[in-house]
């Protein structure tokens, strides 16, 4: 059976990524190869941070921006501050996943547009703020930029995107991801089957600003110097936003997929004057959310496997 | 003390503005129950076509309220053809959702066009009367700015006239209220949607030639003119013309006091915060109809 | 049964509001364990309120719901349908873009049933979708269905959760002639597992073919209970509440 068969290739598939990804820096001395590679992964943790809530809850955050610029900033000054990277990118996914509970808990109460509205909202208090409070650029002491080197970013981009997949992955078989999604579908009939709509968009949204951190924590170890208040701006909620609508909302894969082509036509296309990427993906996302709502992945399947089944919004659930 | 009431009425000078530019975004959101996030991109449309009217043909921006509005209305209705009418059909909230994520696409691509088309920088028109200010029990007014707060409560008066008096205002009206009656009762309900936000669209392309007036115009002022519109949309209520306006002025206010008190780099804080409180104590939204 | 005594819902003196209109009015009523009870009134009596406020999809103004001996007035819907109370709606509501299948299986792994492991949640789902008789729409995406397939689909759903109480709003309206006696043969099976069912209905057939007992609304109170045939023998009901729909 396609399904049965479907699911150890997939597995494979997904192995020979991984490796191919952690092998890279091995394989090849191309810094502008791996720096590619590198913003491929980081738009991929990221977008794919977005879509557990956005894609597989159904909430349009527009704040996402908030916890991307909490995860950075709160690594960038404990990393600066002498502590080891890794326990200060933990402690920067921490407090973007605090911030997640802190926030999430009375805006998910908004209904409707006001939530989207209500995230954007706080996004754009804590950037104003930022901007106020830590006004100068951040940059890296002349010592460790001497020291600098592109691998150890690069790893950490790799374990953050096949982390936040791995996440998506779970929600598409759980429980917790099939309760997730019949509230996404309707939260009046979810509660009539026992599933608490608060508890599991409180949850997903939990996840997905604990990993927007993580990502905003690896940017901030990643990037040279940046203006504080660079690190809430609006581009990193909406560059996910398309990223995940072009590669297909709410599934396994769209994230990667939209990524990938979106850093592949922002190199190919930034040679031109202004900023004519942005331009296209706008009218890309147009034509997805209004033609084509399952994205390139679905675009992908369909000519791979001519009459399969209409996209998942959702996975399907293992055969037993 | 002066300082203080020099800032409430700077406030509710640009006050007006944000209730001009909240009225078009109300107007679609009431009849047509959608979101149009890219508001503030077609109020920058506005602006850009003042700003032109007025360096290659020495057009004042006051006169090119007409041709503003006239193009923006135009463009309102090509984006409502070609993007937006498909939703009209849908369900409340799939509608409300789907409008939002096609506005956010509208503001990204009309964003990067008026990037590529005139380049970041940003654009202010000086006219003769520009430095030319009256006084006010001890504070200043400049003319420019009083003249835009007259032109904005205008433009409201007429569309309140028209929405009253009108036919089609009384159509359009009927048609917010209950479009399935409406198109019983032999309204074109699409006719309405459409001009709808046409007008929605016009009154930003009014509100875009008053900011080249006064403030500065450049691709990137699309998103905080949409916050400001949806903060005062929230807190004025939808439906209500005059209490739109009235709650654009008193964000006006609140921004620019709070500026004065808590440095004038949180003066859009104080907005957000505001709304986000509003928001707090009725989580349907002002919006809502009762 | 030693416990026969005790009614698995009980309802004492519930009222709610809605603005100035007093939906539900000082009701009260019990239904035992396996006994299928039929709420019947014109529109607006306040029966679909009356299955809100016991499946807890709305809070009532005034008095007590308990079921199977505990308070679960205050209980948010998700935890009473933990519980045991499962619910259909008037207005048909599927996961739309979900599978049958998927429909089904999400309300296994929640419901009373939520201990199952997700094999056992799998293969109840599928036989879930037999007894119904969707089992050959399995993976079809719930938008394609026909109104009549969302209809039996939704019924499958509450039963995944396992439930000791069905309340079922308007189950037939719409249906065939045919389709109206498969479905009062399905309710007839579920009722032999032992599971209480609360009907709101308009097809005096169905009623006639189902109730045990009926309780009569009007404007939110209750005017009459007792046999079916008691009741529609009462020719006031008959002409008031039962004649026009």
């Amino acid at each position: 059976m396609t399904v049965r068969g479907a699911v150890p290739l997939g597995a494979l598939s997904a192995a020979c990524g991984v490796a191919a990804a952690v092998l890279l820096p091995v394989l090849t001395t191309n810094q502008a190869l791996l720096s590619w590679a590198f913003l491929v992964l980081l738009y991929t943790a990221l977008a794919q941070s977005w879509n557990l809530l956005g894609g597989f809850g159904g909430q349009v955050n527009l704040g996402h921006a908030a916890f991307f610029g909490l995860g950075a900033l709160a690594t960038r000054m404990l990393w600066l501050g002498g502590a080891p990277v890794i326990l200060a990118l933990a402690a920067g996914t921490g407090a973007a996943t605090a911030a997640g509970i802190v926030i999430g808990a009375p805006s998910l109460r908004l209904r409707g547009p006001y939530f989207a509205i209500g995230t954007l909202a706080i996004a754009e208090i804590l950037r104003i703020t930022t901007g106020n409070v830590l006004p100068d650029v951040s940059s890296l002491p002349a010592g460790d930029l001497a020291r600098y080197a592109l691998a150890p970013r690069y790893y950490l981009a790799v374990f953050a995107a096949v982390t936040i997949t791995s996440a998506a992955w779970w929600l598409a078989r759980s429980r917790f991801g099939h309760g997730l999604a019949a509230v996404r579908e309707d939260e009046a009939a979810a509660e009539a089957i026992g599933v608490g709509a608060f508890r599991h968009k409180l949850g997903a949204f939990a996840l997905s600003s604990g990993f927007a951190g993580m990502t905003g924590g690896i940017f901030a170890y990643y990037h040279v110097s940046f203006y504080p208040a660079f690190v809430f701006s609006p581009v990193w909620t909406f560059d996910p936003l398309v990223i995940v609508y072009l590669g297909g909302v709410g599934t396994v894969w769209g994230p990667l997929a939209g990524a990938a082509f979106f850093v592949v036509l922002q190199e190919v296309l930034s040679l031109q004057v202004g900023e004519p990427h942005l331009l296209v993906f706008g009218l890309l996302f147009l034509v997805v959310v209004i033609a084509a709502p399952g994205g390139l992945v679905e675009a992908l399947r369909a000519l791979c496997r001519p009459g399969a089944r209409r996209p998942a919004e959702v996975g399907s659930p293992p055969p037993a | 003390m002066t300082v203080l009431w020099q800032n409430v009425v700077f406030g509710a000078l640009i006050g007006g503005l944000y209730g001009l530019a909240a009225v078009g975004l109300s107007l679609v959101f009431g009849v047509l129950n959608m979101l149009n996030v890219a508001h503030g991109e077609l109020l920058m449309l506005g602006g850009y076509a003042a700003f032109w009217l007025f360096t290659l043909f020495g057009v004042d921006p006051f006169v090119s309220i007409l041709p503003s509005a006239a193009a923006l209305f135009v463009v309102g209705l090509v984006l409502y053809r070609v993007l937006f009418e498909r939703l009209a059909s849908a369900p409340g909230e799939t509608k409300l959702k789907n409008s939002i994520l096609i506005g956010f696409g509208v503001s990204l691509v009309l964003q990067t066009l008026a990037l590529i088309a005139w380049t970041a920088d940003e654009r202010a028109v000086t006219t003769a009367a520009a430095g030319a200010v009256l006084p006010l029990g001890g504070a200043v007014v400049p003319v420019v700015r009083l003249g835009a707060l007259i032109v904005a409560f205008l433009a409201l008066g007429g569309l309140h006239l028209f929405l009253r008096r009108a036919r089609f205002g009384r159509a359009i009206r009927a048609t917010a209220d209950d479009p399935g009656a409406a198109s019983l009762v032999g309204i074109p309900v699409g006719t309405v949607f459409a001009v709808a936000f046409g007008l929605g669209s016009a009154l930003a392309g009014v509100a875009g030639a008053l900011v080249s007036t006064t403030d500065a115009v450049s691709p990137a002022i699309g998103l905080s003119w949409t916050l400001k519109a949806l903060i005062v949309v929230v807190l004025g209520g939808v439906g209500h013309v005059f209490g739109t306006f009235v709650a654009g002025v008193l964000l006006g206010v609140a921004e620019s006091v709070s500026g004065f008190f808590l440095g004038n780099a949180y003066r859009e804080v104080m907005g957000l915060v505001l709304f986000l409180v509003v928001l707090s104590v009725r989580p349907q939204g002002l919006f809502a109809r009762e | 049964m030693p416990g026969s005594a005790a009614p698995l819902l009980q309802v004492a003196a519930l009222s709610k509001a809605f603005g100035g209109l007093l939906a539900v009015d000082d009701l009260s009523f019990t239904i035992d364990p396996g006994e299928v009870l039929g709420l019947l009134g014109p529109n607006g009596s306040g029966k679909t309120t009356t299955f809100g406020l016991v499946a807890g999809a709305l809070r009532p103004d005034r008095g007590d719901i308990l079921f199977a001996g505990r308070p679960v007035t205050r209980w948010p819907a998700s935890r009473r349908a933990a519980v045991g109370i499962a619910r259909t709606f008037q207005l048909i509501r599927v996961f739309l873009s979900l599978t049958a299948l998927e429909n089904v299986l999400v309300a296994c792994l929640y419901g009373r049933g939520r201990a199952r492991s997700p094999a056992r949640a799998r293969a109840d789902a599928c036989a879930l979708l037999e007894q119904v008789g969707m089992a050959h729409k399995r993976d079809a995406r719930a938008r394609d269905l026909t109104l009549g397939e969302r209809r039996r689909l939704e019924i499958a759903r509450a039963l995944a959760t396992r439930p000791r109480l069905l309340l079922l709003d308007e189950p037939v309206a719409g249906l065939t002639a045919t389709e109206v006696d498969a479905a009062v043969a399905l309710f007839r099976g579920i009722r032999a597992e032992g599971v209480a069912i609360a009907l709101v209905e308009h097809n005096v057939r169905a009623v006639r073919a189902l109730c045990d007992r009926v309780v009569v609304l009007h404007a939110g109170r209750k005017i009459a209970q007792g046999t079916p045939e008691d009741v529609f023998a009462h020719a006031a009901v008959v002409a008031a509440y039962l004649g026009r729909r």
